[in-house]
Parts: C-alpha cells; sequence; structure tokens
C-alpha cells in the first residue's frame, strides 16, 4: 500500500506533503535545544559515528553532526525517498559533508562499519512494536555504543484557566493519534520498550513546554 | 502555533478516523482562532513533553585489566 505521499505500509499518519516537511523545520527549531540537551546528557562527544533513524528533512543528523564534529561522522536513513531526497539537499545547502543520508529501514539494513550512538527522534511511536526495532538497531552499535531516543507525551497537556479551543485541539490530535495506533503519548511505553529489546534499564527524562503568549510556539 | 500546524498535516486522519468534521475544525482560520484566544496573554498552556531515554549497551568483561 502506497499513498500519494509516497509512504508504504503500514500508513504513516503525518504523510510528507510539503506542508509536513516544512512543519518539521519549524518544529526542529523548538526542539533543538531540548535534543541538543538529551544528546549531550547521553553521551554524544566529538569522533563518533552516529546513525539517526527517521532522518525525516535531516535536522536531527545535522545537529548530531554538529556535536561529533569534523571527525565524527553521521548517517541519516528514513524509508522515504521523498524525506532522503529533502534531506540531501538541505546537507549540500549546508556543504555538510560528513553527513550522508541513505533510504531505508536502518533496523533491517547492514553498515559497512558499527556505530558509536543510535539517535532518533519521533520515530519509535510510529513503530508497530518499539521494541522489535530497538533490537533491529543495536545490532548495528560498538561494544559500549549509545542508544538515544526522544519521544513525544501529551499525557501532561492542559492550561490554566482553560484555553477551550486550545484544549479542544490537543484533545483531537491525541485521539487520532490514539486511534491511528501511533500514539504520541511515549512516556508510559519508553521504559519498557528499551527494556523489552533487552538493552540495559534506561535513563528517562521529561521537558516540557509551558507557554501562553501568542507568539510563542508552545502547545 | 505548533498546534495548528499539526493539525494541517493530521487533517486527513482527522477525516478518516470520524475524530471531528472539516467544518468542527475549520481549518482555514484556526491558527487565528487559537493566536486570538491566547491574545490575552492571560493562558498558561502546559504543552506537551519531549521524553528523552537512552542507555548504552554493554562492553565485554574487563578481564585482567584490573590485575597490575
Ligand atoms: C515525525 S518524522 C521525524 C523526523 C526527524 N527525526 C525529526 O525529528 O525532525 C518521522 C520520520 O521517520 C521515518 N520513519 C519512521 N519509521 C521508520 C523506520 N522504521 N525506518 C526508517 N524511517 C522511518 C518517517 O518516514 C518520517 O520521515
Amino acid at each position: 500500500m502506497t499513498d500519494p505521499s509516497g509512504e508504504s505500509n503500514p500508513a504513516y499518519v503525518l504523510g510528507h506533503s510539503r506542508h509536513e516537511l516544512d512543519r518539521l523545520r519549524v518544529q526542529a527549531r523548538l526542539l533543538e535545544p531540548v535534543t541538543r540537551h538529551f544528546f549531550r546528557e547521553a553521551g554524544i562527544q566529538p569522533g563518533m559515528r552516529v546513525l539517526d533513524v527517521g532522518s525525516g528533512a535531516g535536522e536531527v543528523a545535522f545537529l548530531a553532526a554538529e556535536l561529533v564534529g569534523a571527525n565524527g561522522s553521521v548517517v541519516g536513513c528514513d524509508r522515504s525517498p521523498i524525506a532522503v531526497a529533502t534531506a540531501t539537499q538541505a546537507a549540500e545547502q549546508r556543504r555538510t559533508s560528513h553527513v550522508d543520508f541513505r533510504e531505508g529501514d536502518p533496523a533491517e539494513m547492514a553498515f559497512d562499519e558499527p556505530f558509536d550512538a543510535v539517535v532518533g527522534r519521533y520515530v519509535l511511536p510510529f513503530q508497530p512494536d518499539p521494541s522489535t526495532i530497538l533490537r533491529g538497531l543495536a545490532r548495528h552499535l560498538k561494544p559500549g555504543g549509545l542508544m538515544v531516543f526522544q519521544e513525544p507525551d501529551w499525557t501532561f497537556v492542559r492550561s490554566f484557566p482553560p484555553a477551550t479551543l486550545n484544549d479542544q485541539v490537543c484533545e483531537w490530535l491525541t485521539t487520532t493519534t490514539e486511534l491511528s495506533g501511533q500514539s504520541w503519548n511515549f512516556l508510559e511505553q519508553a521504559y519498557p520498550a528499551f527494556v523489552g529489546a533487552d538493552l540495559p534499564a534506561p535513563t528517562v527524562q521529561l521537558q516540557t513546554f509551558v507557554g501562553g503568549q501568542p507568539n510563542t510556539e508552545s502547545g | 502555533m505548533a498546534v495548528a500546524d499539526i493539525m494541517e498535516s493530521l487533517q486527513p486522519a482527522i477525516q478518516r478516523l470520524k475524530v471531528a468534521k472539516a467544518e468542527e475544525v475549520g481549518i482555514d482560520t484556526l491558527r487565528e482562532r487559537l493566536l486570538q484566544e491566547n491574545a490575552s496573554g492571560q493562558h498558561v498552556l502546559v504543552g506537551r513533553s519531549e521524553v528523552g531515554i537512552w542507555t548504552s549497551v554493554p562492553k565485554p568483561a574487563e578481564n585482567g585489566s584490573d590485575q597490575d
């Protein structure tokens, strides 16, 4: 089953329209400081060879490339050819030479060399079974290698005093993702997903956006 | 508004899964209405959370290195 956005089975709820790829870029600006924090805490360092899973428009791969520096390298993988083309073009524009994008599911791909770290953002909720992909990805890690993910959770979304429209919209969004089988409430799945893949018990941290001004991107 | 952007991408799924009718969502004016709602600056909006999850896979047992 292939839909017009170029995504193959199973249907990926957000698609790969131009709007969605643009949205990912805007979202990346909001998320970047959080991702940077998680990557630093996890131990992403200069010189590392990193695999970015579900690289989309490439933003996570570019951040990783900055953190690993010119002596490191990053391979970004996405099973959507449109995403890979967009990210490759962005890499050319940025003149980033130590980042490379490939089409496919890296859990099922083969690589010439193992990685110091596997990273991913907004990827695990879209998998039929997160533990299965984590197991496939762990094969690509050197001994002592890092597995680092950042995923969303909407459980704590609320407003004081209630902003009725905002709350309604958030409810539509969460209901849609739950019904699509791609729930955006990943907190409760995070720990079991790692342990279920026979990975050592993970560190789990939460950061929450709190805002209110119309020009903030919170919510 | 991040939620307005997400609504736009999710619009087809919202209709398909019958979560809300197109008229209820009013996607064309949604961003504007969300901005208006918050224009007063009286609301504290607790947005989504980011979950960071990480671990490192074991190294082989470091035998012998502590002998000296
Ligand atoms: C929500 S986007 C996130 C993109 C990017 N990581 C970011 O944070 O900006 C998820 C992307 O992961 C890709 N994806 C999902 N599951 C995948 C898999 N098993 N293998 C490769 N790509 C996958 C999708 O095609 C999509 O481009």
